[in-house]
């Protein structure tokens, strides 16, 4: 996606979370929908300066380029996204484990369902990557 | 792995920054590279080495083991 069609996708978005927060001020949406409206015009509006601060300042363009094209950021965001797989799998494994002698035997349930149903997806896309590379 | 960047750089009158910048990283990828804690993928091994017109193996040491 190009920055200008960024700038193009977060003004609908802005414009989707100013309509939603209006009707939640007007009367025609639940509190925690115009609240969500309100979340996604501020984050609209971040993004929307972002893009325009891309499009006129070249030194902070150039920042993200690189940023972008560097392989070590890359590298460790694929580390922490490996890390944090590692660690909610045991993490739940512990929890669904821990909350059964507590009588809290339906979340441990559920928990470990989650659990499982990660360690599935772990395998899928692990046949998915080894046949594509 | 270790690696000679530092000193090519030093010996080029380079600056990190003006390093990074040739090579289109950032500068604490060039500090990371430096300091051996981040082995580079062969198109960068390959970009870095050709900087200071050299080849892979002279730029970068490999030893048994790793």
């Amino acid at each position: 996606m190009t920055n200008k069609q960024r700038i193009v996708t977060y003004s609908a978005s802005a414009a989707v979370g100013i309509a939603v927060t209006v009707a939640g001020m007007l009367g025609y949406a639940d509190g925690a929908i115009a609240g969500c409206g309100g979340v996604l015009l501020a984050i609209s509006a971040l993004k929307l300066f972002k893009g325009y601060r891309y499009e006129t300042d070249p030194a902070y363009a150039k920042r993200i380029d690189t940023s972008n094209a560097d392989e070590r950021l890359a590298f460790l965001a694929t580390k922490a996204a490996e890390s944090t797989f590692q660690l909610s799998v045991i993490l739940l494994a512990v929890l669904s484990l821990a909350l059964r002698p507590l009588g809290a035997n339906d979340t441990a349930n559920l928990l470990g369902c989650i659990m499982a149903g990660q360690v599935a997806l772990y395998w899928l896309s692990y046949l998915f990557v080894s046949k594509k590379y | 792995m270790n690696n000679r960047i530092a000193e090519l750089r030093s010996a080029n009158g380079l600056t990190q920054q003006a390093l990074a910048d040739e090579l289109e990283v950032s500068r604490q990828t060039v500090i990371s590279l430096e300091k051996g804690k981040y082995n580079p993928s062969i198109m960068l091994a390959h970009r870095i080495a050709a900087r200071f017109g050299l080849t892979i193996e002279q730029v970068f040491i490999f030893e048994e083991g790793e």
